[in-house]
């Protein structure tokens, strides 16, 4: 099998994935499709001299920056907007981890959520780009909190914190969708 | 994963990558595609969708030709075989075209003329090559 063959067997076994991680965060499965398409255009031509198992964090990686320039790009545009029409929107892209984790709720309570994959897929959108990226690399990749850092080009305790947050986040979120 | 919220999600998140439509699964598949030889540089995609591009190159190429052909030369001589292939026309059509102009040539009307001329034709290339000798350096 040659090197080209490997990297389209690595690219046509994350694609799916890739896929599903940009739609949720974009929420736009043609900005998604774009993403993806660039993420697997820059590996291939920055990194496809390097060892198989390097390729994961790496597209991650280059996946969570395009996605994130995805979401600076709409920011700008929607400050343009905000600007020319006078909207009052708070941008506040953490504005979730304010939400108070509801008192006597139970995980079994919390079980058949995860059935709703409209509702989790809208909570995850929810959250801010950064615990977006930790959340879908912890828990939708399942890669470990180092696996994660360097995926993410940060620390393991910058990790911890995002991941964290954004289960705080989602499990508020989720859990008043139930009980409404 | 110990907790019960990150299992759940897990699991839903894992199982809707299997229930993307054929057409999505065909423009990932062609995205693929599209990465793979554009980033190993088999082909220029560039150049596949933009025919735009390629034909105005192709015709600016064709026109470039074109001018470079019709442009007289310096020195307002034919090429010889040139030469010899217009008389041989001439002498067949009693009429010389301009390989240059493509337009008939004044005073080239006589069958016979031509016939002379391309009878001294080696006579008249020698004179052109004295001349061209005797000419001060």
């Amino acid at each position: 099998m040659g090197a080209s063959d490997t990297l389209d067997s690595f690219l046509a076994g994350v694609e799916r994935r890739a896929f599903g991680m940009a739609r949720v965060s974009t929420g736009d499965p043609d900005a998604a499709l774009d993403i993806v398409q660039d993420a697997m255009l820059r590996l291939v031509r920055s990194y496809r001299g390097r060892p198989a198992e390097e390729w994961p964090p790496l597209f991650y990686r280059i996946l969570g920056n395009a996605i994130t320039d995805w979401h600076r790009q709409q920011q700008q545009s929607g400050k343009i907007f905000d600007r020319w029409f006078g909207s009052n929107v708070d941008d506040n892209d953490d504005a979730m981890d304010s939400l108070p984790l509801p008192a006597g709720q139970q995980p079994e309570q919390l079980v058949d959520i995860g059935q709703n994959i409209a509702a989790a897929e809208a909570a995850i959108n929810a959250l801010s780009p950064r615990q977006q990226q930790a959340f879908m690399l912890r828990c939708w990749q399942g890669f470990t909190t180092a696996e994660t850092a360097a995926a993410m080009g940060c620390t393991e305790g910058t990790v911890k914190t995002l991941y964290s947050r954004a289960l705080h986040s989602l499990r508020a979120t989720l859990t008043a969708e139930t009980a409404t | 994963m110990s907790n019960d919220l990150e299992t759940q999600l897990q699991e839903q998140l894992r199982s809707s990558e299997d229930h993307l439509d054929a057409p999505m699964l065909a423009r990932l598949h062609a995205a693929r595609n599209r990465a793979l030889d554009a980033g190993s540089g088999h082909r220029e995609p560039r150049w596949r969708g933009n025919w735009l591009t390629a034909t105005a190159a192709a015709g600016a190429a064709a026109i470039a030709l074109v001018v470079a052909v019709r442009q007289p030369a310096d020195t307002g001589q034919l090429a010889a075989a040139e030469f010899e292939s217009t008389l041989l026309a001439a002498a067949g059509n009693n009429e010389i075209i301009s390989p240059v102009t493509d337009e008939p040539v004044n005073g080239g009307g006589n069958a016979d003329e031509m016939l002379d001329l391309l009878e001294n034709l080696d006579f008249y290339e020698w004179l052109s090559q004295e001349a061209t000798a005797e000419q001060p350096t």
